[in-house]
């Protein structure tokens, strides 16, 4: 048992302190997570709070033998974005909403453009990979798409989706050696 | 596979993100579980994920206290709804035979309700005592949700006990819509009537809950169900009577000696 497993387990326990750490580790990658669809980081930080108040309602059903913590956030984070893009609101004020957040950041990826300086690190990040991987990792991890949508999308095989993904994420590990 | 093979496969980077097959996932679980190598591999695509994320906001995130704020205002406002809601759910379905049976299966919903209750209150009190900003004014709101709590972790006490009899009293031609479940605790001659089910009284009337023995017809008043409301509506009586039947009708403010007849909304026989 690591020191994740034993917070969730408090968590589960309504332990106010243990949900709060959990907080501290997870809420700035939900929020980004949750940015990466909504692309605004009021209305993301609305729901990442409102997810963590299903996290504390709901982590009785989180099971460790399902998978990581982390990824059941993450599916929870995706799962109120995306229902957040298909309300009213968001409708209606999407205009300067681009589909993809991570291929517009690496489309702009030498631009200077003031309105992605924010996103810098990301864009430090993301120059590393090629095009097709970028695609990839957006839509495996931030947007709800099966390895069969995301095959169809990008038109590669399915097998390649796997295979393809890994190699991707392993640039990131080498870049990342440092900081991780 | 070996978990040279597994880490080689990708298999595990879909594990991180979910869209394994809920088997295969378990399975993956296990064998992560079991082994450092794998367990270390898991960490490391987790890490370069989170960093994405991370590295896609552009603020920092301290609003743990919003997050607690959320959570109690979210209670307040649907506990009330949740109480009604869980004592609708518990009347629907009623068939008149086996009413002893439903009555105890009633019991336990309530005890379960109870259980729940409890809980929110120990909750909302954690919640508390954690450090926040907002506590003072949140703190009055939560004070009038544990009076009400613990007035029916009381009264459910009794609900709960083995020596309580449920009486349904059904909807009379006047309000047949309406329904009351009074549970009579024998031993502690004590009776507690859940009204959630009755119209609103007009203004200068109130509710009236009588004891009645049949045969020659005597009602024997046990009191009055004061400042009814949706959210008020669960009362507790002394019963020593050796009750045939509950009824409840509306009477002039401060009650009656005898009940108005016309106005009787429920009836229910403790004999069935």
């Amino acid at each position: 048992m690591d020191k994740t497993d034993i917070l969730v387990a408090q968590l589960k326990d309504k332990d106010v302190n243990a949900f709060e750490q959990l907080h501290h580790m997870y809420a700035v990658n939900i929020l980004g997570a949750i940015n990466i669809i909504i692309q605004d980081e009021a209305i993301a930080k609305e729901i990442c709070q409102d997810v963590f108040v299903k996290v504390w309602e709901k982590a009785y059903l989180y099971d460790t033998k399902k998978g990581r913590f982390f990824t059941w956030l993450l599916n929870m984070a995706r799962n109120a974005a995306i229902d957040y893009t298909r309300s009213k609101a968001f409708i209606t004020q999407k205009k300067n909403h681009s589909l993809d957040f991570f291929v517009h950041i690496y489309e702009n990826r030498n631009s200077t453009e003031t309105s992605d300086q924010d996103y810098s690190d990301l864009k430090r990040m993301l120059k590393r990979l090629k095009k097709k991987c970028v695609e990839l990792i957006e839509m495996i991890y931030f947007k709800n798409y099966t390895q069969v949508a995301a095959a169809e999308r990008l038109s590669i095989p399915l097998g390649t989706v796997k295979s393809r993904n890994r190699n991707c994420l392993k640039e990131l590990r080498e870049y990342l050696k440092d900081e991780l | 596979m070996n978990s040279k093979e597994l880490i080689a496969s990708g298999e595990l980077e879909l594990y991180i993100a979910g869209l394994l097959p809920e088997e295969r996932n378990a399975e993956l679980a296990q064998l992560i579980s079991e082994n450092d190598e794998l367990k270390r591999e898991v960490k490391m695509i987790e890490q370069v994920v989170m960093q994405l994320a991370k590295k896609s906001t552009t603020s920092d995130q301290h609003d743990f206290n919003y997050v607690l704020k959320k959570i109690i205002t979210k209670r307040i406002t649907t506990s009330t709804e949740k109480i009604k809601y869980s004592k609708q759910k518990d009347k629907k379905v009623r068939p008149l035979w086996h009413r002893s049976f439903i009555g105890w299966a009633a019991a336990a919903v309530f005890l379960t309700f109870f259980l729940y209750q409890y809980q929110q209150t120990t909750e909302i009190k954690t919640i508390l005592s954690s450090n926040m900003a907002q506590k003072e004014r949140l703190e009055q709101q939560i004070e009038t949700q544990i009076k009400n709590a613990s007035l029916k972790e009381d009264l459910l006490k009794t609900v709960a006990s083995i020596n309580t009899r449920k009486i349904d009293l059904a909807g009379q031609p006047i309000a047949p819509q309406s329904k009351v479940s009074v549970f009579w605790n024998i031993e502690k001659n004590k009776i507690i009537v859940d009204a959630s089910q009755l119209p609103e009284p007009p203004e200068d009337m109130v509710y009236q809950i009588w004891s009645l023995k049949l045969d020659p017809l005597t009602p024997t008043s046990l009191g009055l169900l004061d400042n009814y409301n949706s959210k008020n509506n669960l009362f507790s009586f002394k019963n020593t009577n050796n009750s045939e039947a509950f009824g409840i009708t509306l009477e002039p403010s401060g009650g009656s000696a005898s009940p108005t007849l016309e106005q009787l909304y429920v009836l229910g026989s403790t004999t069935s």
